[in-house]
């Protein structure tokens, strides 16, 4: 029996909510369970000691910063949430989890005359100011930003702007809101990410982790058909 | 009523008090006592240079980080400098023009780096380094820079660190003879930077002109490529560039000495790196210490800088990051 020392450990960052059992769920198909984080919601850290593993449940938009930092080794996060901080760090894996597409809609009634090739400045409410900030620019579109926290799809029900940058998975948040789609942005899914110092310092650890996690990914494609 | 100014500091820098500063002029000197040992001279730079002087070396990705402003009395741009390599070439290339070679220089400064962001980074960052500049490039001199290193960071009493080796020289042969556009070889460049090998199969595949299937596997084999120096065998069987090819022995040809002199345990070997892709030539190195996120030291071999001062000669050389080498020390105490 090999005995790990704790420097050899791999501390891996898991974002709270909907993306946590998909997570469960792929890293038991590469071997490896941690689905006593989903029992017991309270519970923030599990250790699985014969992988010499250590899972810890953080907010989505806070594991790269602490993947950049090295508190965590390797992290899930969003593509959304990556490109947003644009911070340094590796991106071995794309998990094929979480996919979903950023898009620009708007309120029915406007979409029906409306052509995006015609904007010069508009108001757009969104929850990722740095991705909306630059997809305009490079068209060179003015476009003044109405930051928000949350349920996104209000801002133009109630006036705060003409129109969005946010998530669509099946578009039905949408519908019942009464929005379109008039743009695409970009796809999302989910991305297995790793500091660079682990990458250097534990090459070994962090390959074998990612090649069992990129078969499982493969065989999780194969079983979608 | 007299209101008094807040009396505060401008944002990324501080004062060190004398706890810490003890301990970072002591690890200043252990290393450039080493450096030292070496036959490296010490050289004193100036904290202003013009900017166009400057921009002559600089590598793109300091370019926007310089703090400039404007003299006065000849109108000309001035800059603080943010890095001491540019320097250290033109002195080289100008004042120290008849020195015999190799010229072997060192220095333990301050370089300003401005951030966008004001996430509390550092912008006075502390730099010991050293470069040694030769009429060739030589796998003797990367291996005496890199082992130089590793010894400092023992001196400090560092433990568990490891100095990854790259080569630029090599993955810049493998891009090129792709054949691409400039605007797709930044895009296959960019996704080995991250090591993103979903991505870059999308991006290869999206080619209106086939990238040949030798060439598909070595690059998606790049973003696997770290670790052991192994990875120098298998990458040698899957290329016929003869450039790269060449790239490659040489990088054997340095890891074989650093091993003869005893480090070989202190080495990872990382094809993918693309750090300093513009900047550098060939071998590229930088230290990480177990515990800490960011690198210890950094450097590489830059055969074409010292010719935009004037002087077409080899270069290669690195810095250590004082405060990140303190950092790591603090996790891993010397037994």
């Amino acid at each position: 029996m090999t005995t790990r020392n704790w420097q050899d450990t791999l501390t891996i960052a898991m974002p709270k909510g909907r993306m946590l059992k998909e997570a469960v769920n792929l890293f038991k198909a590469a071997g490896v369970d941690f689905s006593e984080l989903l029992k017991d919601d309270r519970k923030l850290i599990f250790e699985n000691v014969a992988e010499g593993l250590r899972f810890m449940v953080i907010r989505a938009q806070d594991v790269p910063t602490y993947v950049e930092y090295g508190a965590a080794d390797l992290g899930i996060a969003g593509r959304d949430v990556l490109i947003e901080q644009a911070k340094d760090l590796y991106e071995p894996l794309d998990l094929g989890l979480g996919i979903c597409r950023m898009v620009v809609a708007e309120p029915k009634e406007l979409g029906a005359g409306d052509n995006p090739s015609r904007w010069t400045h508009i108001r757009v409410a969104t929850k990722y100011p740095n991705i909306t900030t630059r997809h305009f620019m490079e068209k060179g579109i003015q476009v003044e930003i109405i930051k928000l926290y949350g349920s996104i799809e209000l801002a133009p029900l109630l006036g705060l702007s003409e129109r969005i940058v946010d998530l669509v998975q099946t578009g039905e948040t949408l519908r019942k809101n009464g929005l379109v789609e008039v743009e695409d942005v970009m796809d999302i899914s989910s991305k297995l990410v790793c500091n660079r110092a682990s990458l250097k310092t534990k090459p070994g650890r962090v390959r074998e982790l990612v090649d069992r996690l990129s078969a499982a990914v493969r065989d999780a494609g194969k079983g979608r058909g | 009523m007299k209101t008094q100014p807040a009396i505060s500091l401008p944002q990324g820098v501080r004062d060190i008090l004398p706890e810490e500063a003890k301990s970072i002029v002591r690890i200043e000197a252990q290393i450039l006592s080493v450096f030292e040992r070496y036959g490296f001279k010490m050289v004193l730079t100036p904290l202003l240079e013009y900017v166009d002087v400057l921009s002559l070396g600089m590598g793109e990705n300091l370019k926007d980080k310089v703090l400039k402003f404007i003299d006065p009395s000849t109108g000309k741009v001035i800059a603080i400098r943010p890095d001491i390599t540019p320097q250290i070439a033109r002195v080289a290339a100008t004042r120290m023009r008849d020195y015999p070679l190799p010229l072997k220089l060192c220095y333990n400064e301050s370089v300003i780096r401005c951030h966008e962001s004001r996430d509390g980074k550092s912008s006075e960052v502390r730099q010991a380094g050293a470069e040694y500049i030769s009429s060739a490039s030589s796998p003797e001199a990367d291996a005496e820079m890199i082992t130089m290193a590793i010894v400092a960071l023992k001196e400090t009493g560092l433990r568990a660190f490891k100095v990854d080796i790259g080569d630029v020289g090599f993955l810049r042969a493998v891009i090129n003879g792709l054949g691409l556009e400039t605007a797709d070889q930044k895009r296959v460049k960019d996704a080995i930077a991250i090591k993103d090998s979903s991505s870059l199969e999308a991006i290869l595949e999206g080619f209106s002109k086939k990238v040949n299937k030798d060439d598909k596997k070595l690059l998606l084999n790049l973003t696997a490529f770290y670790g052991e120096d192994e990875v120098i065998k298998k990458a040698a069987a899957v290329t016929k560039n003869k450039t790269a090819l060449g790239s490659l022995e040489n990088l054997r040809q340095v890891i074989d000495i650093i091993g003869k002199n005893g480090f070989k345990d202190c080495i990872t070997v990382d094809l993918g790196e693309v750090r300093g892709f513009d900047y550098y030539t060939g071998v590229i190195f930088e230290g990480f210490a177990a515990g800490v996120g960011k690198a210890i030291l950094g450097g590489g071999r830059y055969d074409n800088l010292m010719e935009r001062y004037g002087s077409p000669l080899a270069a290669t050389g690195f810095a250590f990051n004082v405060e990140n080498i303190i950092a790591a020390l603090g996790r891993n105490p010397a037994p």
